[in-house]
């Protein structure tokens, strides 16, 4: 074997930005389009502002959406699928087809936003489908740890809203779905992306033809969540396991100053292999399989979330470890390498994620989420390329004090705090 | 049509072999400045040695821990300071290692991936915390999760006889922690061979630099025996097998039944159309059994076939399976009507075959699939890392496509008429945390 300097470690060249095309149309509907030649498929993500509707009937609406026999007939002619979903902000409809069949699909797209059919027979399965979903969701301990966290963190607010139950389900209409369609199905504010094998121009303008005449309405904004009030609660559920510790604390916005320095923080502290926490927990402790930490971001709360499923007999210690890294992050300031460690990732992620259709449409999304704009890409190199280890530092000791966190621990608190 | 004509994405492959018995596979894609860089290796779950259920799982978390010239770390050092990702994954029939990074890490990876296939550190302390880790994801996966490993874990041994295709791949917590370092040398020795692994760099790089990277780092590795592989042919089932239990945390009642497929190497075609099939009994637009069971008689909430036990399509060997996992709605007719709705509408198949315009939905949105699930590097990698191994060309890949959409009206019928309940081997969850 030569000689390898694996010490000289390479660092990627310049991210090729892919060309996006933007067009707003009269009805407030932006469009991006973006070619990627190399596979036939066309990718679509239609996102529509969706706050403050009500919950079940939001998830029914999608689910009927989907699920509509000759919606699903159209798309697999064209070889195609069509899913779609809601979170608490946004409806997202999204489809992936062979890219000569993108003229028909935004076609089929136009007639889903601006003419459902709800037809009652879907109906009443959807109902069902999303009835039996949520009975075999609540079953999961992961379910219940998640419906904890958001409740202690924002209440009432839509954030806090647990999943609805089956019968909440059952209380809502066929036309209460419709009525939620006319109101909140709207142009308004909504982003339509589409990527993959096919001339830019003409998918704007063939989105243009098929959407053009769906008609504006007003936009309802996401309401503010109320203060942050710091932490700990334990689900107490005795006889499991493994018990599952999350953690949330405020982080910055995508377009803050001190976001590329917290990006940077939160990689070091959890965000990957490499990462104090998995170091700490997974390879050294062998405590768990896949503690984590990464940045949420949705249209009115950044979160530092930190994630760890733990055995019984290890639970107490594991926390500790957590919470102690949280402030070694202060403690123990992140060194150069560290930090050159965790850009050179950053870096390089970017480029793995616009390198797939899905990826690509993925950030586009987000981006337009966030009223980013496509030049926020081209930046992203640069701008953490400017960040100092100090600024790290500073960043974890504002966002990643152990005392701001809320925690929400399940376990079975007698075997895991016999204490 | 021309939808169809362009339906696919062939990739372009260039195989060489080192004198070690290394196969070398790369696949230039320029598209991107990302390159993935696969090893694969032909041992998995089923080929495993008797005695040590889980062992080749284990194997590849200790794949991590180090080797001749790096630490414990390294690895993920090395590859997420070029900005890249990693992880290993263990298969019924194969293991694999893969890095998809920036192309401007390519020699790192290679390099990484030459030294743990020349000297992996097997090491008690590493061993150790591996089984720790390996607890944890057994716990989480399988023993504290509803409907832990359904229906793989509970199949397999219904629907098989010999250890290699019946045991569960996970294996036992309590057994896995007896496993020591000699073991892991004995395995390392006998299936970490050269001659038994394949490299794949897809994405960017050219032919000419990926074979002279391959050779420049991985052609000292000492040639070593390859394994024969085991024997895992069963004869297929002559009388239905049926079996239940309970999961004390599932909600829902669920049940799984299998029926053994034509060889995927051997027989393509057959296997093929067996995908087909899936796709008219339960696709959620096209599925015969969908629209009757789900939509008409509301018989069950979810019906779906799909091949291979763990769910993987490619990537499996002889023997194998089609599955079909259906959710009963609670006070509906159960298990015994909703399959003989099954036995039923497999039999229509049988007799009439499928309309033209269904076949051609369902071989075209299987073609689709195909360009989706090769479109990212990993996923392409490992598939062309996969079809060198278990069919000796990678470039079937580029015919999976055609070959789909040549899938005829009599090639269903064939499959359909295979599905017959003395073949079928059905598993029933009954759901401990109803309510």
């Amino acid at each position: 074997m030569t000689a390898f300097d694996l010490l000289d470690v390479p660092t990627p060249g310049p991210l090729r930005v892919p060309a996006v095309h933007e067009r707003t149309l009269p009805n407030g509907l932006r469009v991006l389009a973006a070619r990627r030649a190399s596979t036939p498929l066309a990718e679509v993500c239609l996102s529509v502002p969706f706050a403050h509707t009500e919950t079940a009937a939001a998830i029914l609406l999608s689910g009927a959406l989907a699920e509509e026999s000759g919606t699903r007939d159209r798309v697999r002619a064209m070889g195609g699928g069509l899913s779609a979903g809601v979170d608490a902000d946004r409806l997202r409809i999204a489809g992936s087809v062979l890219a000569d069949q993108l003229p028909a699909f935004l076609a089929l797209l136009g007639e889903i936003v601006t003419d459902p059919p709800y037809p009652a027979d879907d109906f009443a399965i959807t109902v069902d489908n999303a009835v039996q979903g949520t009975i075999a969701i609540l079953a999961s301990p992961a379910q219940h740890v998640s419906e904890a966290l958001n409740t202690r963190m924002f209440g009432d607010h839509p954030y806090g809203l647990p999943s609805p139950r089956p019968e909440d389900f059952r209380r809502v209409g066929r036309d209460a779905v419709r009525a939620l369609h006319a109101e909140r199905v709207l142009p308004t504010g909504a982003g339509l992306v589409l990527a993959g094998d096919f001339a830019p121009e003409a998918a704007l303008d063939e989105a243009e033809r098929a959407l053009g005449g769906w008609l504006p309405g007003p936009g309802v904004p996401m309401r503010r969540p109320g203060p942050w009030v710091p932490g700990r609660s334990v689900v107490d559920r005795p006889g499991v396991p493994q018990s599952l510790l999350r953690m949330a604390l405020p982080a910055p916005r995508y377009d803050a100053p001190d976001y590329p320095a917290m990006a940077l923080a939160a990689m070091v502290f959890g965000g990957y292999f490499s990462s104090r926490l998995v170091q700490n927990i997974r390879e050294d402790k062998g405590f768990s399989y896949s503690p984590r930490s990464s940045l949420l971001h949705v249209a009115e709360v950044d979160l530092t979330t930190v994630s760890l499923d733990v055995v019984t007999a290890n639970t107490a210690a594991a926390v500790a470890e957590v919470v102690a890294e949280l402030s070694g992050m202060a403690d123990r300031p992140v060194t150069p390498e560290e930090l050159d460690r965790a850009r050179r990732y950053s870096v390089g992620t970017l480029r793995l994620r616009l390198a797939t259709l899905t990826g690509l449409v993925t950030t586009l999304c987000e981006l337009d989420l966030h009223r980013l704009p496509i030049g926020w890409l081209g930046g992203h190199d640069a701008r953490l390329a400017a960040v100092t280890p100090d600024e790290v530092t500073a960043a974890a000791r504002e966002y990643l004090a152990p005392d701001k966190a809320i925690t929400v621990l399940l376990c079975d608190e007698k075997r895991a705090y016999p204490a | 049509m021309n939808a169809t004509l362009r339906a696919d994405r062939r990739y372009r492959l260039t195989p060489h072999v080192l004198p070690n018995g290394l196969r070398v596979l790369v696949a230039p894609d320029h598209d991107a400045d990302v390159v993935a860089v696969t090893v694969g290796y032909d041992v998995g779950s089923r080929s495993e040695p008797r005695g040590f259920s889980g062992f080749a799982h284990l194997f590849e978390h200790l794949m991590f821990q180090g080797s001749a010239n790096l630490p414990r770390g390294a690895h993920a050092h090395y590859v997420q300071s070029c900005g890249g990702v990693f992880n290993g994954t263990t298969h019924l029939d194969y293991t694999e290692y893969f890095q998809v990074l920036p192309s401007s890490g390519l020699e790192h990876a290679v390099f990484l991936e030459a030294d743990r296939m020349r000297a992996p550190a097997l090491t008690a302390a590493g061993l150790a915390n591996q089984i720790d880790v390996v607890a944890e994801e057994i716990t989480g996966a399988i023993l504290s999760r509803p409907y832990g490993g359904f229906p793989w874990l509970q199949l397999a041994p219904l629907m098989f006889d010999t250890f290699e295709n019946a045991h569960n791949g996970y294996g036992a917590i309590e057994e896995l922690r007896t496993a020591t370092t000699d073991q892991a040398k004995a395995f390392f020795e006998r299936y970490y061979a050269p001659g038994n692994a394949v490299l794949c760099l897809a994405g960017d790089v050219s032919a000419e630099r990926g074979i002279e990277l391959a050779e420049r780092y991985f052609s000292d590795i000492a040639a070593r025996p390859v394994p024969p592989r085991p024997v895992m042919a069963e004869p297929d089932l002559t009388a239905e097998r049926r079996d239940a239990y309970v999961d004390p945390l599932a909600p829902l009642p669920v049940f799984a039944s299998a029926w053994r497929v034509p060889d995927p190497t051997a027989d393509l075609r057959g296997y093929l159309a067996h995908l087909v099939l899936c796709l008219l009994l339960t696709d959620n637009s096209l599925g015969r059994l969908s629209r009757r069971l789900v939509r008409h008689d509301r018989w069950v909430s979810s019906v779906d076939c799909s091949l291979g036990l763990t769910g993987e399509v490619f990537g499996i060997r002889d023997p194998t399976c089609l599955v079909l996992t259906a959710s009963p709605v609670p006070g509906a007719p159960g298990t015994d009507a909703i399959l003989k709705a099954v036995d039923e509408e497999a039999e229509r198949l049988a007799t009439e075959g499928p309309d033209p315009a269904e076949l051609t939905a369902a071989t075209r949105t299987i073609s689709a699939q195909l360009v989706r699930v090769l479109d990212g590097l990993a996923g392409r990698a490992r598939h062309l890392a996969v079809f060198t191994l278990q069919h000796h060309d990678a470039a079937v890949i580029n015919e999976l496509g055609p070959l789909s959409r040549a899938v005829t009206a009599a090639d269903v019928r064939a499959a359909a008429a295979a599905l017959r309940p003395e073949r079928r081997a059905t598993v029933e969850l009954h759901p401990g945390a109803a309510r």
